[in-house]
């Protein structure tokens, strides 16, 4: 007759077996019989099981950065963060000092979640989370320019500044790319992989799950992949030609689903009404009066990419677009204040958060110049590029 | 799942053996299976396995463990955290 010991170290046993991958038909008909073969196995069975399935949420404490460190429940003693907080207190406090360790943390812990909220407003008032070694690495992100919150309803929202870039590992193993002065919210269900991109540009390396589908949502369009590798870059109604809020996707491997949003009652319906999948080297630019799929060649994916580097390619490309493009990067605006510079065609790779190494550039090779601009044309931060026939 | 019961499962972790704590973390925390726990730590699979039968069971007595101090400790659920400090 078996111990109550025993019972319990066989009850582990098959609880761990049946987690493996190669776990067989024979092994399971095996475990249906010991189940069977007594009633205090399936009670032991249970109880390991009820205790081992609350242990997968530890998966939450993933930190964002990607890295493994099998360390991590070694760490420092649980610290009370309040998370919807962090939005808020980071935006005012500025990034720096949220570069703390846990231990500082801490020290806060026996503090009322409404001493730390004063500045906040009610409807802020929040569930305390717990977190553990995450935390203080989460905290690292956020002094590294990305903040995070979950909301109530199990949205996490992230989010980069000017120049910012962050890389984030979602649960799912997928991994987003999050580009310069982005904001993008993920919510994950057993069903469905849900993500929304409100600003920015963002590339999406999905990991394949066919039964939860990946969905981006980004200016009414919706994109759906299984797995694959996307990017999706939101254009605000001033950057595009016609004036319009659009999204354009670009599909470096795998296929995706486009959904553009639907016509509006009093507007006559998008010429195609839907794109039914894009495939690699494809992109699709969608606004609300037209959808256009292109060719990409492939060395133009990976120039149109490169940002991942933190690097801006361009190749024959207009200045005015160019410098269009820098100033998504960079709080200094450069503005071209003489038309006839605008057309001029500029190649190259350069920094994305160093203008001054591309208009260094700009001088030596175009002998085009640069300007701080005067107070009233908007001060210091704004560089004013001119030609050489030109004077300030 | 409720907020403290995360905290007491890493509360738990935090009292497993060195090497069976990185098995369970890198189970728990990454979703890694057996065989990738044992290549990136170097130990045989079965040792791997071994580690997770062991933290499966802390971690069922830390979770009646719990239960106990939410409504006093019941006769059995006293007898098995005995016999799980032997």
């Amino acid at each position: 007759m078996s111990t109550a010991s025993d019972i319990e170290e066989q009850a582990a046993a098959w609880l761990v077996r049946r987690e493996a991958p190669d776990f067989t038909v024979q092994e399971q008909e095996a475990f249906e019989a010991w189940l069977a073969a007594d009633s205090r196995h399936r009670a032991a069975y249970v109880r390991l099981e009820t205790a081992w399935r609350r242990a997968d949420r530890l998966s939450r404490l993933r930190p964002l950065d990607g890295r493994v460190h099998e360390d991590l429940l070694a760490r420092s003693p649980f610290v009370r963060i309040d998370i919807e907080e962090f939005p808020a207190r980071a935006k005012t406090r500025g990034n720096g000092e949220w570069a703390v360790d846990a231990d500082a943390l801490a020290q806060e812990e026996g503090r009322e979640p409404a001493e730390a909220g004063q500045a906040s407003e009610p409807r802020r008032r929040s569930r305390v989370l717990m977190f553990a070694a995450a935390a203080a690495i989460a905290l690292v992100a956020i002094a590294a320019g990305i903040w995070f919150a979950v909301t109530r309803t199990g949205w996490q929202e992230y989010a980069t500044e000017y120049g910012g870039f962050e890389r984030v590992l979602l649960d799912d193993g997928s991994v987003v790319h999050l580009n310069t002065n982005s904001v993008m919210r993920v919510h994950m269900t057993r069903e469905l992989r849900e993500v929304v991109l409100e600003r920015g540009e963002a590339l999406f390396k999905v990991a394949h799950d066919p039964t939860r589908p990946f969905d981006v949502q980004a200016a009414g369009t919706r994109v759906r992949a299984v797995g694959t590798e996307f990017s999706v870059r939101v254009h605000e109604a001033a950057e595009m030609p016609g004036g319009q809020k659009g999204v354009e996707v670009l599909v470096r491997e795998g296929r995706v689903a486009i959904d553009p949003p639907p016509p509006k009652p009093n507007q006559p319906a998008a010429l195609p009404r839907s794109v039914p999948t894009l495939s690699a080297g494809e992109a699709v630019t969608v606004t609300a009066k037209r959808v256009r799929v292109q060719k990409v060649a492939e060395a133009d994916v990976s120039r149109k990419l490169s940002w991942v580097e933190g690097r801006l390619w361009f190749e024959r490309q207009r200045l005015a677009d160019v410098v269009a493009e820098f100033n998504r990067y960079n709080r200094r605006q450069m503005v071209i204040a003489d038309p006839a510079i605008a057309d001029l065609r500029i190649g190259g790779g350069f920094e994305a958060t160093d203008p001054d190494s591309f208009i260094a550039a700009l001088e030596r090779t175009l002998g085009v110049r640069a300007f701080p601009a005067s107070p009233d044309e908007g001060g210091p931060d704004v560089i004013r590029l001119v030609g050489t026939e030109e004077t300030p | 799942m409720t907020t403290p019961e995360l905290a007491f499962v890493a509360e738990f972790a935090r009292g497993l053996p060195e090497e069976c704590r990185q098995v369970f973390t890198l189970r728990k925390v990454y979703g890694y299976t057996g065989r990738e726990i044992a290549g990136r730590l170097g130990i045989p699979e079965h040792i791997v396995e071994a580690h997770l039968v062991h933290a499966a069971r802390q971690c069922a007595y830390a979770a009646s463990d719990a239960a106990d101090r939410e409504s006093g400790p019941s006769f059995l659920s006293r007898a098995r955290s005995r016999i799980a400090h032997r």
